[in-house]
């Protein structure tokens, strides 16, 4: 099988993801997050983009049972680990559920030079307000706690479809016009409100994690 | 020791029905989403605001959700600040993760707890008794755990009502406190106009305002230019305030679009009823100017023009929205401000159709405030 043509933007585009994700876990006090939970946020984050009308960096992604995992992700964090911008502890390697051995990790940014990229890439309006969605998805998913992240997934509308088997390709563009199904169910909760109330995107997101947690059951 | 909680996951009984709506989702029952809106309806409605007003608003929230899920009513206070990790100076052994926070079924009382500006998972330090002395308190967080500049909320329970005092520089700066209502009873239009009052003396009245973060209303104060987007600018100040003020349970929107026009500012209430709303004010904001921001001089009719335009505004959305109250809130940066004057060819209009006036001064300078 031919090599996937190499994309510049959006390789960059996911190593801006990586670190925004984890300087909003380091605002809400999650970081440093483990490898499979920085995968499940940005999973949320595709999930979630039509949403906010963001670019979906990964349209489709394999089903296991340990949640969502994006190859191509994973080798940008690689890369920003190794330019200093985010540092990895607690390094580990780990056979998934497919057989497939990965590297695990914590990471968490270096902020000095991490927060000069931030603020670089909130002085352009479109990227400030990807940010701004990004921080918006991790608070949200906050509620489950970092050791919660990862396995909300199989809560979730798309990626936790019963309709879909595990080692099957979750289709996080949808398919056809339509959205996936996470953000057509928070879609679907700004439209089940009264006449004239209009929710933010962030309210939508919230609120579609908040009905993930609805359906999460604790055991003390 | 710290301690953690795990969890799995249950399938909602509910979920798996037959759809007879299109737009209905397969395992996602419009009955749960509705319910689940009305739960937390304002939830994320804070996102756009800064983080220590998140805390105010998120901690509230979080206080009310507490209140509904607790076996008995929490007695002892709890304090948050906006910290993502516990300090370096707490005693670690006293330290506990909450995870799950923000689901309201975990002890709050006697805690200090570090949370980020969603208050949704944290870490509290478990005192052993809250301190029976305030100034104990004050003196555990500014000088034994040296956080007192860290915007800080705390939950006092042994009052009637119970309240939030809401510390925004931290509890080493108490002097900027403010109490904050947990309940919207009590709470109308005069109440929302008084919290304008306050705003205005702390941020709006001249350039360099007490206690103010320093927005910009002037783009040449000498001259008396304001600059373009003043009304935004006022609208922002006003909308942080309204937020830090009001109850947690009451979101403050601003740009509602709908069919008659653009809402300024909207305050709105989830009630008991699944996807239903009560609306307790709407505001509309003009800025009455001389000059426009490039020194071109604004007549005075046009002046009159758009106080006119305000009223109708204010009284037609309010009609379409069947909001309880509406209010004209002008902020004058005319040259020499007029005080109510500037009302009378409306009074009439507004008094008929329930239109609240208000006006409160902008001067270019503090020199120009203190000889007003």
């Amino acid at each position: 099988m031919a090599e996937p043509e190499y994309d510049a933007a959006l390789s960059v585009h996911r190593r801006l993801r990586a670190i925004a994700i984890l300087a909003a876990a380091e605002e809400c006090g999650l970081s440093p997050l483990r490898a499979q939970q920085v995968h499940a946020v940005a999973y949320f984050a595709d999930a979630l983009a039509r949403v906010g009308d963001l670019r979906i960096l990964d349209g489709f992604v394999l089903k296991e049972s340990d949640g969502p995992r994006s190859p191509a992700l994973q080798y940008e964090i690689d890369r920003l680990v190794g330019h200093g911008v985010l540092v990895a502890t607690s390094v580990s390697h780990q056979k998934n559920s497919g057989g497939r051995w990965l590297i695990d990790a914590d990471y968490a940014l270096n902020e000095p030079l991490a927060r000069p990229i931030l603020e670089a890439a909130s002085e352009f309006s479109s990227l400030l307000e990807e940010l701004r969605f990004l921080r918006e998805v991790v608070f949200a998913i906050s509620s489950f706690g970092a050791f919660g992240i990862a396995s909300a997934s199989a809560s979730d509308a798309a990626y936790g479809d019963r309709g879909v088997d595990f080692g099957s390709l979750v289709y996080v563009e949808g398919e056809g016009s339509e959205p996936n199904q996470t953000s057509q169910v928070a879609l679907r909760i700004g439209g089940l409100l009264a006449p004239g109330v209009r929710l933010a995107d962030a309210e939508k997101i919230h609120l579609y994690v908040r009905e993930l947690g609805r359906r999460l059951v604790p055991v003390e | 020791m710290r301690r953690r909680s795990t969890y799995t996951f249950a399938s909602s009984a509910a979920a798996w029905c037959q759809l007879s709506d299109p737009g209905a989702i397969e395992g996602w029952s419009d009955e749960d989403l509705k319910a689940t809106a009305a739960t937390y309806f304002g939830d994320g409605a804070d996102a756009d605001l800064p983080n220590y007003i998140r805390l105010v608003y998120n901690v509230g929230r979080l206080i009310l959700r507490r209140a509904d899920q607790a076996p008995t009513p929490e007695s002892e206070p709890s304090a948050f600040f906006l910290l993502p990790h516990a300090p370096a100076g707490a005693n670690s052994a006293a330290l506990e993760d909450q995870p799950m926070l923000g689901t309201g079924r975990h002890e709050l009382a006697g805690r200090f707890w570090f949370v980020g500006p969603a208050a949704r998972q944290g870490t509290a330090l478990v005192l052993d008794a809250w301190p029976e002395k305030d100034a104990d308190v004050f003196d555990l967080a500014c000088e034994k755990l040296g956080i007192g500049s860290a915007p800080a909320v705390i939950f006092e329970a042994r009052t009637s009502p119970q309240l939030l005092w809401f510390y925004p520089c931290g509890l080493a700066n108490r002097e900027m406190a403010n109490p904050v209502p947990l309940s919207s009873e009590g709470i109308g239009l005069k109440q929302i106009l008084s919290i304008i009052d306050r705003a205005h003396h702390d941020s709006i009245v001249t350039p360099r305002p007490r206690g103010s973060q320093g927005t910009k209303l002037w783009k040449n104060a000498s001259k008396h230019h304001p600059v373009k987007d003043a009304e935004a600018r006022i609208q922002e100040i006003l909308r942080i305030a309204l937020t830090a003020a009001l109850p947690p349970t009451m979101v403050v929107r601003d740009e509602q679009h709908q069919t008659t026009g653009r809402i300024d500012l909207e305050i709105e209430e989830s009630n008991a009823m699944p996807g239903h709303f009560v609306r307790h004010a709407l505001l509309e904001l003009k800025v009455l100017r001389s000059c426009g921001s490039t020194g071109r001089t604004v007549p005075a009719a046009s002046v009159t023009n758009a106080i006119k335009e305000g009223v109708s505004q204010a009284k037609s959305y309010r009609d379409e929205r069947e909001t309880l109250s509406a209010a004209l809130c002008c902020f004058d940066m005319r040259k020499e401000p007029g005080g109510t004057d500037c009302f009378d060819p409306v009074k009439r209009q507004a008094r008929r159709n329930k239109v609240e006036l208000r006006v409160w001064p902008v001067y270019a300078s503090a020199k120009q405030y203190r000889t007003t």
